[in-house]
This record gives structure tokens, sequence and C-alpha cells, in this order.
């Protein structure tokens, strides 16, 4: 059995494989199988992979037709036969050093997974960029170099990175548990994330950046079109994982909160063309939790006012114009109160009254 | 042949027809006809015109189906034979020597139409209260006793009431204008009035209160009923009018202010049950504007800003709940703005520093 599997999904990446591929065939932990499933590029990414597969007898190329990061990455999970697991992205360069650091961090501390750093590389400006996302310092503060579980890190749940590649996990531990990404779904990875963070006893944290993600023009996170619809159906999904690790009324107020603000970030950040069908499945699913009145009313006690606002408005409103309405309302109210709100606390000021003949003689 | 021809429209009038009927038939000017027309009351109005008519043969009696105040009054008006015609209301009161001095100054001055001023009576309270729409000061100061027609008046035009009952008309001056009062609407004599106004090349004020107008509460504008959909009909017909007259481009802006501004105005005042009814037919409105893309524009040049915004927000609306919140947050934008400029000013950052301090 080898040290590490590292699973690829490959999608269209003809620029960046090569960079990413010499990242891992380069590591020096040596004795690591690398699996590769191309699902179903359109440019040279199968011409690239199958040529570094003929160098190295290490990589494993699986071709399929396109099913999603999902569909592709549970494909080389399925395949994988080494002890522990690591799941790269394609257009993303790890450090050499990572895997063997990582792997001996592990079998130290006899871990479920191991949590690291990641950076952001900026390609056009050729710059390296931390972000407390990816850095997760308050986390590291926490633990230190302890061996925690969910339980010792109840306040930084949500604020632990969800991505796969951030981590190094036992294989028998993801396989005991039969965990996978949800297929056919973007975001999938903040429901293979929370499964995994619920099922592990025992998690250690490696403080150093040993992951380069990178930022290009076209990203996928950035296209606003109806894949972001499939935050809602996620939203459900994350909410059974919570609950099928008996946490959900523990976390219920960041569940809300998802459930509201985030759906609704979304939202508006898809393009106008997808509104309305966004806005009706964020109706129908609100519908849902409207039925189970005391589901209904925990929500609306444990969010903030607009959040509040967001689920009952959405329920309310005949469609996305009328939805969008009542939130730019919302928030020109709130703005008309803060404002003057201000004006009446430098209106009874001292400097104020100080100022009064000064105004008059102003007038 | 008579000296006036009183019109009076009467519409479930019992409670104070007779009061009415006693005002004109006490004028200190007895030669007068009373021509009055029962619009289908379902109340006792019409036995007591015919009980009043067996007493006075100056009154005579019209019956119809109810058809509205418009049609009774376009009725009556080929039966007048006096030299004059004065519209009464039949709730309403008349100063006794009104019509004899109405009378007396028409014909000293040759006139097409008299107008003068109205006081309203708050039933509940006896009180008497002047409103500016019946009272027209500006309009009395700039016209003073001067024989004028619309073309003195510039924007001042739209000062005068537009009621039938303030104003004295010479008869063939109406006949000849063809002016009639809208059938089947309410606002029916803004109609009459702005077809016959541009007729008129001899108009006078007499600066003087001589009709009284019966309010049945201090605030008897309540929320309008389904009748005052209405208005947007009306405002498109007066917009013809002054298209035929050739006088549009010249009074654009008010009458901008009296399609928009007034169209919104009703809709904001009618009864809940009516706004989805009303919004869909200000919106066809509209949308007949827009169609003419030349004319859409030549109308929304200089539109002022509100004004732009209701046009705007109800084409883009598709329901009347979204046109309330547009119409919301545009004047809470505008707040929002003007509150962020005061606490630019000087003054409160000063404030605002100290504070922090």
């Amino acid at each position: 059995m080898v040290k590490v599997s590292v699973v690829i999904p490959v999608y269209n990446v003809e620029d960046f494989l090569g960079e990413c591929l010499d990242s891992i065939i380069n590591q020096t932990l040596t004795d690591i199988e690398i699996i590769c499933v191309n699902d179903g590029s359109a440019d040279k990414s199968l011409d690239i992979l199958n040529e570094y597969a003929s160098r190295d007898d290490r990589i494993t190329v699986i071709d399929q037709e396109n099913g999603g990061h999902a569909v592709a990455t549970n494909r080389g999970m399925d395949i994988a036969t080494g002890k522990y697991l690591f799941l790269m992205d394609s257009d993303d360069i790890l450090d050499l050093d990572a895997l063997k650091l990582t792997y001996e961090l592990a079998e130290k501390k006899e871990v479920d997974f191991v949590i690291f750093q990641a950076i952001n590389y900026y390609m056009d400006k050729d710059e390296y960029i931390e972000e407390e996302n990816y850095s997760m310092t308050k986390l590291a503060d926490h633990v230190g170099d302890s061996v925690f579980s969910y339980r010792d890190v109840k306040d930084y749940v949500f604020d632990i990175s969800v991505t796969p590649w951030s981590k190094l996990y036992r294989r028998d531990f993801i396989e005991k548990n039969n965990i996978r990404f949800p297929e056919g779904l973007v975001f999938d990875d903040n429901v293979f994330f929370f499964d995994v963070l619920f099922a592990a006893e025992r998690i250690t944290f490696l403080r150093k950046h040993l992951f380069k993600r990178r930022w290009y023009p076209t990203s996928s996170t950035r296209a606003g079109d109806e894949r972001f619809l499939n935050y809602i159906p996620i939203s459900n999904l994350i909410w059974g994982i919570f609950r099928k690790y008996g946490v959900f009324e523990e976390f219920k107020e960041q569940l809300y909160a998802k459930k509201t603000s985030t759906i609704h970030y979304w939202y508006q950040n898809i393009q106008d063309e997808f509104k309305e069908m966004f806005f009706s499945e964020m109706k129908s699913d609100y519908e849902k939790i409207a039925e189970d009145e005391k589901l209904a009313s925990d929500l609306k006690e444990n969010v903030n006012d607009r959040n509040r606002f967001i689920f009952q408005s959405a329920l309310d409103a005949q469609n996305t114009r009328e939805f969008d309405l009542m939130m730019e309302n919302y928030d020109l109210k709130c703005e008309n109160e803060s404002l003057k709100s201000k004006i009446e606390e430098f209106s009874s000021s001292a400097s104020w009254k100080i100022t009064k003949p000064l105004r008059a003689i102003r007038k | 042949m008579v000296e006036v021809s009183v019109i009076i429209p009467v519409y479930n009038a019992s409670d104070y027809l007779e009061e009415s009927l006693d005002c004109i038939l006490n004028q200190t000017l007895d030669d007068l006809e009373v021509l009055c027309v029962d619009d289908g009351s379902a109340d006792n109005s019409l036995e007591i015109l015919n009980e009043i008519a067996s007493r006075d043969s100056r009154v005579k009696v019209f019956h119809q189906e109810n058809r509205g105040g418009g049609a009774a009054r376009n009725v009556a008006i080929p039966h007048a034979t006096g030299n004059y015609i004065y519209f009464m209301d039949a709730d309403d009161k008349l100063k006794d020597y009104a019509l004899e001095k109405c009378l007396k100054i028409s014909k000293e001055r040759n006139l097409d139409f008299l107008l003068f001023k109205a006081i309203n009576y708050a039933e509940d309270t006896g009180e008497y209260f002047e409103t500016d729409d019946y009272s027209m000061n500006e309009i009395a100061e700039a016209v003073g006793d001067k024989v004028f027609s619309y073309d003195d008046l510039g924007d001042l035009l739209f000062k005068m009431s537009v009621t039938p009952w303030c104003k004295f008309y010479n008869r063939n001056f109406v006949v000849k204008s063809g002016a009639k009062f809208a059938e089947g609407l309410i606002f029916h004599d803004n109609i009459f009035f702005y077809d016959s106004l541009f007729y008129a090349e001899r108009i006078s004020f007499l600066d003087e209160v001589l009709y009284i107008r019966r309010r049945h509460s201090a605030s008897s504008t309540g929320a309008g009923d389904r009748r005052y959909v209405n208005y947007i009909t009306i405002s498109d017909m007066i917009w013809s009018i002054f298209f035929k007259h050739n006088v549009f481009d010249r009074y654009k802006a008010e009458l901008a202010t009296k399609k928009f501004g007034v169209i919104n105005y009703w809709y904001k005042n009618i009864q809940e049950e009516f706004k989805k009814p009303y919004f869909e037919e200000m919106k066809r409105d509209f949308e007949r504007i827009a169609e003419d893309r030349e004319f859409y524009e030549y109308i929304t040049d200089d539109l002022i800003d509100w004004q732009r915004n209701i046009l705007e927000s109800c084409l883009e609306a598709d329901i009347p709940e979204e046109y309330d919140l547009m119409m919301e947050n545009y004047d809470l934008e505008i707040e929002n703005r003007h509150l962020r400029h005061l606490l630019d000013e000087p003054i409160y950052k000063i404030a605002a520093s100290k504070i922090r301090k």
C-alpha cells in the first residue's frame, strides 16, 4: 500500500496542468500513487495526462464523460489504495514537501486528517497574498500542536476552510464513514468538509502554507451563472450533515444564517437571466421550511433582523423584482434610521450646543 | 324667453333638495326657469321635484335612468331657453342675490362666462372654511375687474376651479362651443370646463363668495372608491382637449402634473380593494404613451424627476406591490441623500470629531 493516493479531477486545464503535475511528481515523498480523472475535457488536458503517465508509472489516467468535480473525485477515491488521501486541484500547485510533512505528522499524531494552510497566487501580478480563510490563524492559535475534534473548536467550525485540498485524510477513516462528494452540484466541498469534520475523532493542524491557490481571470466561482442556484440544495445537504451528527441544534444560528444571508448573497451575484429561477427555488425552499411551524419560528428567532427579513420577504414576494424592491426598501430604511440617529447624536452633543450661535450667524 | 336657466342634476338628494331649490326659487331675480333632471334616484327626490313643480311653474322636471351627473346636465342644456345658464348642485346653497348680480355684470361686460368664489360649509361642525381651489385668490389678484381670456392667465389657468357651479354662462356661448360634460365618469366637469374655456374670449372674475359648498364631514375626501379610476380616462380626455386647441405644448408641464401627479395621487388615495384594478388601468394608460416612441420622448424630455419616476416605475412594475415599493424607495433615497449632505456640513463634522474623541 502506497503512503498517499493523490486524486486529481481534470477538466479543461491545459494551461496549468503541467505545473500542477510537476508539483506532484516531484514531491519529496515518493511512495505515492497519482490518480488523474479526466472529466471529459475538450482541450489538450487528456494528452498532457497521457504524456506524463508515459513517463511516470505512479500515474493512472482515467478518462470519462463530463460529470463534474464531484463525480470525477469520487471515482478517483473509489480506486485509491494508499493509506492517506490527498485531493488535488488541477490548476493549483502543491509545495514539494507538502505530502512528506503532512504524512509524517499524521502518522506521528495518529489523526483522521491533517489541516494545513494555503496561500493565494495572483497570476497576472505574480503576487502571493495571504488570506485568513486559508491561513486560519485563529484556529491555529487556539489548537496549537494539539490533537482535537470538532468539540474542541466549536467557535471555529465555520472559520475552517472547506476546501478539500488543504487537508490530508486517512483513507480508511473516509471509507469507514462512507464519505463522498454530492454529485452534480457546485459548492460540493462544503458538504464533504462538514461530513469529515464531525466524523473525525482526531484532527491536527500544520501551521505551514503548503498549497498555492491560483487566481486567474476566469475562475469558476466568479461565473455568476445558474450553478449558483446549487447553493440552495447544498444548504439543505449541509443541514442534513449537521442533523446526521446531532449537532444541528448547537450550530443552528450559523446554519440559519447560511440559509438566509448566504443564499441571498449568491442570489445577488447571479446573472440577471437566472434571477427569476433562483428566486423561485429560494421561495420553494423557504416554503418547505415554513410548513414546519416550529422550525420556521425557531429560524426567525435565531437570526438577525435582516436575515429574518430575507426569509419573510422571499415568502411574501410574488416575484423576483418585488423581492429585490423589498430588500432595497429594508436597506434604505436602515440607512435612513442610522443617518437620523447620527444627526440626533450630534445635535444633542455639547459641541453642537456650543456652536449654536455660530450656526445662527451662518443662517 | 327667460333670463336665466338653472340646471340641476338630482341624484338621491332628498336630504337637502328642498333647501337648495329654495335658494333658487327665492332668488332676487325671479325671471328664471329651473330644469331639474332626476338621474334615476332611488329615494323620493323625484316626488319632491314633482311636488315643487306643481307649486311653481318655473320648475321643469326631467327624469332618466341613472347615467350620472354629466349625462344629466348634457340632457338639460338643449332644453334651456334662457339667455344665461347656471349649473347648480342639488345639495348646496346659493346666496339669494347671486343670479341677479351675475346677470348684471355679465350683461354689462358682455361676457362668455363669469367666475365667482365659493366657500365650504362643514355639516358636522357648522363651520364655514375657505379652500384655495374655490377662493382662487391668485386669479382675483391677477385679473381684478378686467375682461380676460385664457391667454392672459398663463399658468394661472390651472388655478381656475373646474366646477360648473362657480360660473355663470352665456347660453349662446355654451351652445356654440359645443362643450359637453363627460358621461358615465366622475370628474366630468373637467371636460366641460376645459373644452369651453378655449372658446371663451370674454371672461371676468367676481371677487365675492356666492356659493356654499356643503361638506358632509370636515374631512370629506376619504379614500376613493372604484369610480376614482375614471380619473385616468379623464386625464386622457383633458390632454385631447389641449391638443385639439393647439395649446398642449404651452401647458405641457402642468398637463404632465395633471396626468402623472394626479393619477398617482388618486392611486395612493383609493381604497385598498380597488388598488389593483386602478394600477392596471394606470399601467395601460402609460403604456399607450410609451408605445409611440416619438411622443414618449416628447413627453419625458423635460419631465420633472418625481413625475418621471412615477411614469417609469409604473411601466416597469408588473404588480402594484412593486410599484409601491419603487415609489417608497425613491423617496427614501432622496431623504437619505439629503441627510448625508447634512452630515457633510462642517458643523456636523466638528461635532462628529468631538464625539469620537
